[in-house]
């Protein structure tokens, strides 16, 4: 990371992110927006496997926001989008950001749904994770209490919206687990 | 027949039966204090969610004939138990009257994760509110409608959701929204898109007769980050809507405030509107209505938002 423009992904907080507000602030953006070339600088940070994860994870957002995200349409690129991606959603502390589960998707949420590869991969090893999500909010906040999501919920239910089949909503812990289950069974062949 | 204890008691759950159905809309747990009695109402029995085994689905419907839970409170004995409480208590525990209905704080609670530090914490408040609707009030469904500012360090806080609908500065005052999770079309705090209420969230009211009332009730735990050194502050106005015949029958407001040293205080529950929302709060219920004619839809609450009454 020779470019000191790039100083500002370190300067996020990426992983306490309400969703709020942008991530990156307008002056921020104007700092990424002097480097030569935006979107090719930030497709080697996401790809970089040696940077932080949280670099990694920032340089995803802020080519979104700066709209320097046409790379990601690439399926090779879009398979490391998605891992850099799940990877953060597991070390969030906030999670507003993904969605919640049977309810919406949410702006990062719509980031890694819309990959054209890789969201299978990435999105798999988490249907097995059992942490609770931290939503804040008021209904959200409120919901997520009453039924105690989980990142696996999470996952699932991204999962389904990213492969267009249904995933059960419930109160029940079980039922939302038998839903993850039909997921993994719903692999296709090729991908075995 | 309705039965009371004796606020000597530990603060363990206890029931009262309401109706002569015998059916159970909550349980009760009642706290001695220095003064008064302090109530606080369990909505899971309401649900068949009872934290006693052998009641599990004991009541559903939370219709309990002609009997409804401020009869049950206000009712002769009622009167008696809270005859020594302080004011402010016994105007907290009769509730709020509006011309439509009462409305009662069954539970209210602080939630500081860090009392009284200057830390960064999670603030909130758990919140219960029944509304009884008045002898006047035909209704077959009365739902809450929910509008609520966050400010976060003098600045409102919106989720992007929240954006595209939030009153401005234009408006008069920045940042009152109805308060709707993303993936909602209805305005209505409790009812969920299939038109039924969401656990967790409420049930929806109605009084169709002298002899089959339920109340409608709100059910938030509203949760927040907020920095260290930054003041925090949430304004809450619940109304209750008669959507039968699309009036408005009151309003309370609520609410919490953490000053720039982190200590918190919960706002004293009130009235705040007899009837229909006026001024930055019928505000915001436009803006929800120009959200819905959005005409890019990815700035709308749900696809098919659907308009609220706007008085």
């Amino acid at each position: 990371m020779n470019q000191p423009e790039l100083a500002v992904l370190d300067q996020v907080d990426v992983f306490s992110y309400l969703a709020a507000d942008p991530l990156f602030t307008e002056t921020q953006l104007h700092t990424l927006a002097g480097l030569a070339d935006p979107a090719q600088v930030l497709h080697d940070v996401a790809i970089d496997e040696a940077a932080p994860l949280g670099r990694r994870y920032a340089a995803i957002e802020a080519a979104v926001q700066g709209g320097w995200s046409a790379w990601m349409q690439r399926d090779a690129d879009a398979r490391v989008v998605a891992s850099v991606l799940a990877h953060g959603l597991a070390q969030d502390d906030i999670h507003n950001r993904w969605g919640l589960p049977g309810q919406f998707v949410g702006p990062t949420g719509h980031i890694l749904v819309g990959l054209s590869a890789g969201v299978r991969d990435a999105l798999e090893p988490l249907l097995s994770d059992r942490r609770p999500l931290e939503i804040f909010g008021s209904q959200a906040a409120t919901l997520q209490r009453a039924n105690k999501y989980r990142i696996s919920d999470l996952a699932g239910y991204l999962l389904a919206q990213h492969e267009h089949v249904s995933w059960q909503d419930s109160a029940d812990p079980a039922v939302r687990d038998d839903s993850n289950a039909r997921l993994r069974g719903q692999r296709e062949p090729q991908h075995r | 027949m309705t039965r009371l204890v004796s606020q000597k008691l530990p603060p363990t759950p206890v029931r009262l039966t309401l109706g002569a159905r015998g059916s159970f809309v909550g349980a009760y747990r009642i706290i001695p204090r220095l003064k008064g009695v302090m109530m606080s109402y369990d909505l899971r029995e309401s649900r068949g969610e009872s934290s006693d085994p052998g009641r599990v689905n004991a009541g559903t419907s939370g219709t309990v004939g002609k009997t409804t839970l401020t009869d049950a409170l206000y009712g002769n004995d009622a009167q008696k138990q809270a005859g020594d409480a302080a004011a402010g208590e016994k105007q907290a525990a009769a509730g709020h009257k509006t011309n439509g209905g009462n409305f009662v704080f069954s539970k209210y609670d602080a939630v500081d994760s860090d009392p009284g530090k200057d830390s960064r914490k999670t603030c909130g408040i758990d919140i219960t509110i029944l509304f009884t609707p008045a002898k006047a009030v035909v209704s077959d469904q009365i739902s809450f409608v929910q509008i609520m500012k966050a400010d976060k360090g003098g600045s409102p806080l919106l989720f992007p959701n929240e954006k595209p609908r939030a009153t401005e500065a234009k408006d008069g005052d920045a940042g009152w929204a109805v308060d709707r999770l993303a993936g909602n079309k209805n305005a209505d705090y409790q009812i969920g898109n299939d038109g039924k209420e969401v656990p967790g969230w409420g049930q929806i009211g109605h009084r169709k007769s002298d002899a089959d009332v339920r109340d409608a009730t709100l059910e938030d735990g509203v949760r927040l980050p907020r920095d260290a050194g930054q003041t925090f502050k949430v304004q809450a106005t619940s109304f209750a809507l008669d959507k039968t015949n699309g009036t408005y029958l009151g309003g309370v407001a609520w609410g919490y405030d953490v000053d720039a040293k982190g200590k918190m205080i919960k706002t004293p529950e009130s009235i705040q509107s007899m009837g229909d929302p006026a001024g930055i709060q019928k505000r915001a219920l436009e803006r929800w209505n120009e959200q819905a004619k959005h005409p890019d839809k990815t700035k709308r609450n749900h696809d098919d938002q659907q308009p609220i009454k706007v008085p």
